[in-house]
């Protein structure tokens, strides 16, 4: 496979869900690494939404050498359902952040990050569906 | 654009939308009483009854009004003054001053725990609480601390640098000089204790900026008064107050949005002051027993155990019964009576050659001044053998012609004697008992009584009974003994006692005043185990040692068994802190709370159907046809059979409240929050937020019993009126240091006052039909490290101190909701801890109502759901997803036994609702759906739109972008 002809093919679609990747990527590390203390007491298995970003990772791999015209959508369901996951993790820091009380525990903060960076994440996929994958359009499917 | 790429990108965005809807939907679903709340859907469209003020707009502004009042009277009773030199009350033309401190414009008005949000449109601040007054305040200054950007923390006393006053500044201190008013504020939270050190000295100690503060207002030479206003509840060191001149020192602790008016009307004089300390206040905050063992301790482990969530952490309560005053007070008598080595170094401030009661201490617990000037005389003291209580009558003169109200405290001492030595049993040199507060006229005489029950000078032994343990009453006199404070109430013991050398808590000598003393012998020939071997609350209940295994020498290699303190040697005990624990096997095997076997008699869930479960009754019971039913009567059981596994479920899990259960017309519930005031908004009148009231060491300390009722009063008829039959609140943690930074969620130091405090609290809460969950039972002392400490503390101090407030929230205050802490009791996780609550709380207390968990859902090793729920669990906090959980673990495993739990979990919530407002407040033949509601259906009704949508433009792309293209390369 040669893999200098395979990147010089790809398409705006393709670049746009690699950013969108990487920032995941990164944003996954930084949920492992701070979920515990970040989110409130009253939630388990913080380390999901990393979980779920790193299948949207595995699937960016996936098609860069094995190209599907739809890739972009399934990035858009990874990274959404990401956000998703976030979402239901974080309201009671949201509250006692603006009830200005500490009730639940968690870092506000974080929990924005979280937030905004898996919804850029999912926005950028959402993007890149209206961009080709290849310059070619040659695909497998 | 192509088509197909229009179809694709359109793909991706209905597939975001629907993803985006659905995972919102989900939100919204788990926090359905949230929202259920916000639409004033949350008791299921019930208006609670039983409010005094009738529940109406109009009924609505005059509780609004009374709170309002109430929150500056309770102020005014509560605030401590601790010192005055004849500054304070302020002269009529005393009205130009300058508002010190940083701190003065950024007032901690409650700590950041659960609480009520404010409403600033009627909160006030110093300056608006000033200027109503009649003050003249220098804004200049006032302003430019607002915009300083520097705010009190847990890091941070929150005072500006000195280079902030610029010259500019300085020039306007001329124009309101009549008085310096400075505030200090210290801070405490949920979650995160304060710094013990900060910039090189105790937190509570005066900081650098603060002292640089005070100097600059002694060497301006401008102000005719220095009067120090302290905010927040957490002691400070108040060594420094002749140092710098100051004049008037007043406490207020966190005086809530609305009260501050109350501290300015005891500055002016509109009000005379009546507080007295719930805490002792030490010079040397870091040097009690109790703060030797406060803080972060990991245990060291052999290799790495593969799951140690919450299982690394402990800390030791090596200092037993000796937790603030009872260890002042106590050493003090033991170094007059020079007993016990007490005048060693140990403990003593860093340079004193020996132990100094006034060295360590600046105001001592229970002391508080007044404008009046009162004696007090105790007159008698008599014994109800057929009630076993006391009653003390004691005589108050007001001998100034400001009338005022005072506190009557009255202590108890109780012998010590070779028994207690040779069994291990600790005695303070004085207790609180009981107490009282009077109004007393000018110049006025009053004759008041204080009447306890003498249960509560009993001490715990846990050789008692050959070793069984129970408490014990023993053979000697006994001193009862009032005063300004306990130390005040020593001396007049020590006095009876032909003591001499006494001094006061300034290091004034001082003689005592037997007057205030009554001797009691009980007559025994040797010490009493029998009279309270059964329980007070039921007799068939036999109290013996239930928590050995909370002593760490029950686990501990023998190498690392601990002393507690005694006062038999206090140099040889005094805590060193246990700064390593080896983990040993026992200890790695006991921190597993995952423990939960299906017995193997295990009925089957699926054979019973219909038998215990599923029942279909020939005549239904609804609801509320089990109101006023007795708990022991059998028609609960019949009740509890109509119930599926599923309706089973719903009432354990609360997302901000218990949600309907259909099939009994059980309407749905909230839950509110907080220790402080209600965090939830009125549903009449202007529908602002709830109260936020003086924090609860500031209503313990008005030492009131009537204004603690009052307090609880007003905070159940606001609960009636935002439709909130259940509240997490209030906590009755003993302060065991002056570092607990959640010390404004409670009450008090000692154990007898917390206990009277809340009970009175929370039977005024359950007055007006709320059920209050008190919280945080127990030993959750610290916030550090709090989720899963392995806490280590001794039976007796335990049941001396520790539990005793949470038993008196339950049984003289007629409790019917409890809530468990974060922590470990010894190893045992709270909300696991069978013994706590089925041995103690059901039985020894004879509790009846529902225990709730604190809010948790972090492990499974942790907090196992079906260990919590046969603990005794019956409500899981904030944790909704735990009626799933249960629901699976049953269905999956058959398991009869956790289904007979859950069972017995829904009966005691049902037991406890029924008993709230909200039972008062349904009539029979009400139905209540438990179906979805309005805004549920139209989320289902969006997702299948925006479902289908998306389904729509993937198959247009499917047809544009495969399907065409194929069949164009067919027609090629």
């Amino acid at each position: 496979m040669n893999v200098k002809e395979l990147i010089k093919n790809k398409g705006l679609g393709y670049w746009l869900t690699c950013g969108a990747s990487l920032l995941a990527l990164v944003t996954a590390i930084i949920v492992f690494a701070t979920s515990e203390t970040a989110l409130p007491n009253t939630v388990s298995n913080g380390w999901v939404i990393g979980l779920v970003l790193l299948i949207g990772v595995a699937v960016q791999v996936a098609v860069t050498f094995l190209p599907i015209r739809f890739a972009s959508v399934i990035s858009v369901i990874c990274y959404t359902a990401a956000f998703g996951v976030v979402a239901n993790k974080i309201p009671n820091a949201v509250a006692d952040y603006f009830n200005k009380v500490a009730y639940t525990g968690g870092n506000f903060g974080m929990c924005m990050f979280y937030a905004v960076a898996v919804l850029a994440v999912a926005l950028i996929a959402l993007v890149a569906c209206f961009f080709a994958q290849t310059k070619d359009g040659k695909t497998i499917i | 654009m192509k088509k197909s790429k229009l179809w694709l990108g359109l793909s991706g965005v209905g597939v975001f939308v629907f993803t985006l809807l659905l995972s919102l939907t989900i939100l919204a679903n788990n926090n359905a009483m949230y929202i259920n709340d916000a639409l004033g859907l949350s008791t299921s469209g019930l208006v609670l009854q039983g409010s005094a003020y009738g529940m109406n707009d109009e009924g609505y502004w005059k509780l609004i009004k009374d709170s309002y009042d109430f929150c500056v009277d309770e102020l005014e009773e509560g605030a401590v003054l601790l010192k005055n030199d004849g500054a304070l009350p302020l002269a009529a033309d005393e009205r130009n001053v300058t508002l010190f401190g940083n701190n003065s414009a950024h007032t901690i008005y409650r700590s950041g725990a659960g609480g009520p949000t404010p409403n600033p449109e009627f909160q006030v601040d110093l300056e608006k609480a000033f200027k109503d007054g009649g003050f003249s305040i220098n804004q200049k200054l006032y302003d430019a601390y607002k915009r300083s950007g520097t705010e009190v923390g847990l890091q941070t006393r929150g005072e500006v640098n000195i280079g902030f006053y610029t010259d500019e500044l300085k020039a306007t201190f001329d124009s309101y000089s009549d008085v310096a008013i400075v505030t200090f504020a210290r801070y405490g939270t949920e979650n995160t204790d304060p710094s013990k050190v900060v910039n090189g000295r105790p937190y509570l100690a005066l900081g650098p900026n603060e002292e640089a503060l005070l100097q600059m207002i002694n060497d301006s030479g401008k102000f005719d008064k220095i009067v120090v206003m302290l905010n927040g509840v957490l002691p400070m060191e108040l060594d420094f107050l002749d140092k710098y001149n100051v004049n008037a020192c007043l406490w207020y602790g966190n005086p809530g949005y609305y009260g501050l008016p109350g501290a300015v009307n005891i500055l002016t004089g509109a009000a005379n002051p009546s507080g007295h300390t719930v805490e002792t206040f030490a010079n040397n905050t870091l040097n009690s027993p109790a703060m030797r063992n406060f803080g972060d301790y990991t245990y060291t482990f052999d290799g790495n155990p593969v799951d140690r969530t919450y299982g690394t952490k402990y800390v030791v309560y090596k200092e037993g019964i000796y937790v603030g005053y009872k260890y002042y007070e106590t050493r003090y008598e033991d170094c007059i009576l020079n007993a016990g080595n007490a005048k060693s170094t140990a403990g003593a401030t860093d340079g004193e050659t020996e132990w100094n009661y006034a060295k360590e201490v600046s105001f001592p617990f229970g002391f508080g001044l007044s404008y009046s000037t009162y004696t007090q005389k105790l007159d008698s003291v008599t014994y109800d053998a057929a009630k076993d209580t006391f009653t003390a009558k004691v005589t108050v003169k007001n001998t100034n012609n400001m009338a005022g109200k005072e506190v009557v405290q009255l202590y108890v001492q109780t012998p010590y004697t070779d028994y207690d030595k040779d069994h291990g049993v600790e005695k303070a040199a004085i207790q609180l008992v009981g107490y009282t507060k009077v109004d007393v006229p000018a110049n006025g005489t009053v004759t008041t009584e204080v009447t306890f029950d003498r249960y509560l000078m009993a001490s715990y032994d846990i050789t008692a009974n050959d070793n069984a343990g129970g408490y014990i009453l023993d053979a000697g006199k006994y001193y009862f003994a009032i005063g300004n404070g306990a130390h005040e109430a020593l001396n007049n013991v020590l006095a009876k006692k032909g003591a001499t050398g006494l001094y006061d808590h300034n290091g004034k000598e001082t003689t005592g005043d037997t007057a205030c003393v009554a001797e009691y012998d009980p007559a025994l020939s040797a010490t009493d185990t029998n009279t309270y071997k059964k329980s007070p609350y039921d007799k068939e209940v036999t109290v013996n040692n239930k928590f050995a295994d909370a002593d760490l020498n029950y686990w501990a290699d023998e190498d690392q068994k601990i002393t507690y303190l005694t006062r038999k040697d206090w140099e040889g005990t005094f805590p060193t802190e246990v700064t390593t624990l080896h983990a040993n096997e026992r200890i790695v095997k006991g921190l597993r709370m995952d423990r939960y076997k299906k017995p193997e008699d295990a009925p089957s869930v699926k054979a019973n159907k219909g038998k215990t479960h599923d029942v279909l009754l020939d005549e239904p019971i609804d609801f509320i046809d089990m109101k006023d039913v007795p708990y022991d009567d059998p028609k609960w059981d019949t009740f509890i059979s109509q119930m599926s596994l599923s309706d089973l479920c719903i009432s354990i899990a609360d997302s901000r409240g218990i949600a309907a259960v259909a099939t009994v017309n059980k309407p749905m519930n909230s839950i509110a929050e907080g220790p402080e005031g209600l965090l939830a908004k009125f549903k009449f009148g202007d529908k602002r937020c709830c109260t936020g009231f003086a924090t609860l060491p500031t209503v313990t300390a008005t030492w009131d019993h009537e204004m603690q009722t009052k307090f609880g009063q007003l905070y159940g008829e606001e609960a009636l009126f935002s439709g909130v039959a259940m509240v997490n609140a209030p906590g009755c943690n003993i302060i065991r240091t002056p570092y607990g930074s959640r010390a404004s969620e409670y009450l008090s130091e000692d154990a007898v006052l917390s206990y009277y405090s809340v009970s009175n609290i929370i039977k005024a809460m359950r007055s007006k039909g709320l059920i209050c969950n008190v919280k945080h039972c127990a030993l959750n002392n610290q916030e550090t490290n709090r989720q899963g400490v392995s806490t280590f503390a001794n039976e007796q101090s335990i049941r001396e101190i520790y539990l005793k407030p949470f038993e008196g929230a339950l049984t003289r205050g007629t409790g019917l909701g409890i809530m468990t802490s974060y922590n470990r009791i010894g190893l045992e996780y709270a909300a696991t801890h069978k013994v706590l609550m089925q041995d103690v709380m059901r039985g020894e207390w004879a509790y009846e109502g529902s225990i709730i968990d604190d809010a948790l859902s972090q492990s499974q090793y942790y907090c196992s759901t079906a260990d919590m729920l046969v603990g005794g669990t019956n409500i899981f906090c904030l944790d909704g997803n735990r009626a799933k959980q249960m629901k699976e673990l049953i269905t999956k495993t058959d398991d009869g036994n956790l289904l007979k739990e859950l069972q017995d979990a829904n009966k005691r919530i049902f037991y406890s609702l029924l008993r709230s407002s909200m039972g008062g407040s349904i009539t029979a033949g009400d139905k209540f759906d438990g179906g979805l509601m309005w805004w549920q259906s139209l989320l289902i009704a969006l997702n299948v739109i925006f479902g289908v949508a998306a389904a729509g433009a993937v198959a247009m792309y499917v047809v544009t972008g495969y399907v065409k293209k194929d069949t164009s390369k067919e027609a090629e």
